[in-house]
């Protein structure tokens, strides 16, 4: 079924809509949450808050693109809101390399997984969420740009450099 | 060291897949979310109020549900292009601004019932269908010697809906409280785009029509069909499949073609059927006069008071198949008369 369709229905406040969304989408959430914020059970909490969202104002659905791309938009200003959150908050900052707890918790990720996920926890959040938003998100520079209030030639060369960084790290 | 693009693709295959728990939890909180939303709020689970929002929200209007399949298929006749959004080019754009200057609309219908796997038609019956934006929609339903069985009145002033069963010398009449301005909103080509949007439509091509140049467009969408789920149960609905031809010269819409396949419900004598509707002779902009609106009971006609999940069940499910009900009942009671 396609997501228009999906969206129609969840607006109807339609569960079984609900459940085909999250199930098509899901893994690709976790990961562009886990890519981004680097620890899996944040990862879990930010899919979890944006399905909760997703869910509690259907009418305010605005999917105009791809629902996918929406979703992932949703994760990622998440993931932001969270990583800002924890700057406030006493602990260790978010810029710094973060441990990855992924055998620990329920979401499971392979060891190679793991491997990228440590790398990508390695790079300065700028870099790391353009690389997350293009190669796990699918979005093009542009979009990426337009998401980030930031020029493409910014995003390009944050993408550059994060993808130079994990040549070393990988 | 490893090339960009083996780092993309190292990193594009990385994942992290959600573990049964997690979705347990993610989809137990989201689904109590959506629940409380549609059920506190159900305005918010659409964009804007829908038909059948306005007409379920008070106790009067709830019973007027009949009215939904003939304002839908007022909405499709007067702007079909809500269907197909504005993926299809010139002819339905242009369509779209027509549409909005038409102010009546007058159209013919051949509706044809058949139970499931016969090919002889359990009943036909023939319909005319008045659309006034200023007065309401009128339609008036023949059997095939041309006699009036039925007539549904969906007034704008006062706003209410009239079901005449002129077979049965009774009728029945629901108001509409003030929900009919806003009824009427939704027969705005923008509220038809959001009606029909979740749709899908397939551009059949050019074709002709009564001596027409057409385009057609198809669409199987059951989410054009008007009736809420929870109702459909009644008249349970299988198959949808909904034809436009719009003439290219004019353009507007010259002929409709509606098949419905249906499950065992109330309101299908318990049969699985078949039914056809085939929409021609359209006239936009003719002279409705206003008399034509008035449902001009004659006095000896008994007013109809259903209890109200009687009335629930009569009307949930619409004047079409409220017609074919009363034919088939018609027809019943004339064989058990001349035998």
């Amino acid at each position: 079924m396609r997501d228009r369709r999906l969206v129609h229905r969840l607006r109807h406040g339609d569960v079984e809509a609900l459940q085909q969304i999250y199930h098509r989408y899901k893994d690709d959430l976790l990961t562009v949450a886990m890519s981004l914020l680097g620890d899996t059970q944040e990862a879990e909490d930010c899919v979890h808050d944006v399905f909760v969202h997703f869910a509690e104002a259907p009418a305010d659905l605005r999917v105009n693109r791809s629902l996918r791309g929406y979703l992932v938009r949703c994760v990622a200003n998440r993931a932001k809101n969270a990583r800002k959150r924890q700057r406030l908050s006493p602990g260790p900052p978010v810029d710094e390399p973060q441990s990855i707890d992924c055998p620990v918790r329920g979401s499971v990720a392979s060891e190679e997984s793991q491997r990228v996920f440590e790398a990508l926890a390695q790079l300065p959040p700028q870099q790391r969420e353009v690389i997350t938003l293009h190669i796990h998100g699918q979005m093009r520079f542009r979009e990426i740009a337009e998401q980030l209030e930031i020029s493409i030639n910014t995003v390009q060369s944050r993408y550059r450099y994060g993808i130079e960084r994990l040549r070393t790290l990988l | 060291m490893k090339s960009s693009r083996q780092v993309k693709r190292i990193v594009g295959q990385a994942r992290l897949v959600a573990d049964p728990a997690t979705d347990e939890r993610i989809l137990s909180d989201a689904g109590a979310a959506l629940a409380k939303t549609t059920d506190n709020r159900p305005q918010a689970s659409q964009p804007g109020p829908t038909i059948w929002r306005t007409i379920m929200e008070s106790k009067a209007t709830k019973y007027s549900a009949a009215a939904t399949i003939l304002i839908a298929a007022a909405l499709v006749l007067s702007d079909p292009l809500g269907l197909f959004g504005s993926r299809h080019g010139v002819v339905l754009a242009a369509t779209v601004e027509k549409m909005k200057e038409v102010q009546t609309i007058m159209h013919k219908e051949r509706r044809v019932f058949y139970e499931m796997g016969k090919d002889e038609p359990m009943l036909r019956t023939n319909v005319v269908k008045y659309l006034s934006f200023a007065h309401g929609l009128v339609e008036k339903q023949y059997d095939e010697q041309g006699h009036l069985m039925a007539r549904v009145h969906i007034l704008k002033d006062p706003p209410q809906i009239i079901l005449v069963f002129d077979d049965h010398k009774t009728y029945l009449k629901l108001p509409l409280a003030d929900s009919w301005t806003r009824l009427i909103e939704h027969l705005t080509p923008k509220a038809i785009v959001e009606q029909f949007q979740a749709g899908e439509c397939r551009d059949l091509g050019p074709a002709q029509v009564d001596g027409h140049k057409v385009q057609g467009f198809e669409t199987n969408s059951m989410e054009s069909w008007p009736i809420p789920e929870q109702y459909r149960f009644i008249f349970p609905i299988k198959t949808l499949k909904w034809q436009f031809w719009i003439a290219e010269d004019k353009p507007l819409p010259v002929a409709a073609d509606l098949e419905v396949t249906t499950g065992r419900g109330l309101f299908t004598s318990f049969k699985e059927l078949r039914i056809t509707c085939h929409d021609y002779d359209m006239q936009y902009d003719p002279n409705l006069p206003p008399a034509l609106f008035d449902p001009n009971i004659p006095a000896d006609y008994q007013s109809l008071n259903l209890e109200a999940g009687k009335s629930a069940a009569w009307l949930g499910v619409g004047a079409l198949p409220v017609a074919g009900f009363v034919a088939y009942r018609r027809r019943l009671h004339i064989r058990a008369r001349s035998r």
